[in-house]
């Protein structure tokens, strides 16, 4: 938004804030600068929106505040029966395909996207070696050479990789223990969601339903539609 | 009553959750008896109270309200018979109470917002809760990204601002998803 600038006076102005010369010379620059206007406008209604949006969630938190405890029970009732259910269900489920079924349905190996190898050059370092050794399908030996190469250098992307190289080669907890380090929230971080999506998926292995599914459905809410179909399957096949 | 108005009215100033639990039962029985004797019978007099409460902790947060005049009950009563007012008469303004007078207002009337605003309010709503209060802290409350690192432990100005842009991105690549 081109508001990014004006933020601390469009809300000013929002909220009636502004003094009397300070709305003047607002209201002459609406009129002769058009980009002012226009990102003034969006930041309104973003204003506006986020104010509304507020509004519902402090109401569903004032309403549960509200409810007597004894028809919280009468909701739980039914949601602790569904549980229980779940839970049987899950145990008979077991017996028929395991979770180490869905597992290898669902994984596959991802691709070496930061330096595909290229015919006939030779690698020039370590890191290199190790993301040839990956595109090769040496993934031990790539395991090795990005934990090498880490040891110098701390970076998140290569951590994924080195994390993707232990996982098919068998270390399912070593994988696991790197992709839990793992920035969620940092944009320079370029696979947070493929991180959240293999983290599901070695939960699934070990066996661990709960937090599979916690992983899933944060990976639904706040990805970017990465592997979503699949997200939406194993769900339900878990459910 | 409660204890302790002062700091209760600096508590609900920084917007603190707490706080609005607080205001919330302090005044519910006071206020529902005096409203109930005045409206028909069949009006939801609780969901009024739930909406006054909003509207009152949301104007301590924006406003910053320092009340010149009365308690935070009074201002409480006088949002409500605002709001009441408005309900049965849409097209006068609200009834203006000293309490209400001395001080900032805001709301959005709902029932006003064009359909556009409205997809964005759905669309804002889909996003990630990281994502809306990341938009929520810096274009709502206001607060700069020195101010959003302290709050959230981000890494820096520059984590905040990029992620900041990624979900305003996310949240207009919506819109025109939904074919706006």
């Amino acid at each position: 938004m081109e508001a990014e600038n004006n933020v601390i006076l469009f809300r000013k102005k929002v909220l009636g804030h502004l003094s009397d010369e300070e709305t003047q010379a607002f209201e002459q620059r609406i009129e002769t600068d058009k980009e002012f206007r226009k990102s003034y406008f969006e930041y309104k209604e973003l204003f506006e929106v986020i104010s509304v949006a507020e509004k519902h969630e402090l109401k569903n938190h004032l309403k549960n505040l509200s409810e007597p405890s004894f028809k919280k029970f009468r909701y739980r009732l039914p949601i602790a029966a569904t549980i229980l259910f779940l839970l049987g269900a899950f145990w008979l489920y077991r017996f028929n395909s395991g979770p180490d079924g869905l597992y290898e349905t669902y994984f596959d190996t991802y691709p070496n996207v930061i330096a595909p190898a290229t015919r006939g050059s030779e690698p020039q370092n370590v890191l290199e070696e190790a993301y040839r050794n990956y595109d090769s399908g040496n993934f031990e030996a790539a395991a090795l050479e990005f934990e090498k190469h880490l040891e110098n250098q701390a970076n998140s992307d290569v951590s994924f990789y080195h994390a993707m190289a232990l996982l098919n080669s068998g270390q399912l907890d070593e994988a696991k223990t790197i992709l839990e380090s793992l920035p969620k929230d940092d944009p320079d971080f370029a696979f947070a969601d493929e991180t959240q999506w293999y983290l599901a998926l070695i939960y699934l292995k070990l066996e661990n339903t709960e937090q599979t599914k916690g992983a899933l459905l944060q990976l639904e809410t706040e990805g970017n539609g990465f592997k979503a179909d699949e997200i939406k399957s194993l769900l339900s096949e878990l459910d | 009553m409660v204890k302790n108005e002062a700091l209760l009215q600096e508590r609900l100033r920084e917007g603190d959750k707490k706080a609005l639990g607080q205001l919330y039962s302090a005044y519910k029985a006071a206020f529902l008896a005096y409203f109930r004797e005045r409206v028909a019978v069949g009006m939801d007099i609780e969901d009024l109270y739930q909406d006054s409460v909003i509207a009152v902790y949301q104007n301590y947060v924006l406003n910053q309200l320092q009340l010149k005049k009365g308690s935070v009950k009074t201002y409480l009563f006088a949002v409500g018979k605002n709001k009441l007012a408005a309900k049965f008469n849409a097209s006068k303004p609200y009834v203006k109470d000293d309490v209400l007078l001395s001080q900032p207002y805001f709301e959005v009337d709902e029932d006003q917002m064009a359909m556009e605003q409205q997809l964005l309010l759905k669309e804002f709503k889909q996003l990630g809760e990281k994502c809306r209060e990341m938009l929520r802290l810096h274009y709502y409350r206001g607060l700069t990204d020195k101010e959003i690192v302290a709050k959230t432990g981000y890494k820096d100005e520059n984590t905040i601002k990029s992620y900041r842009s990624r979900c305003l991105k996310k949240l207009k690549e919506a819109i025109h998803g939904s074919g706006k």
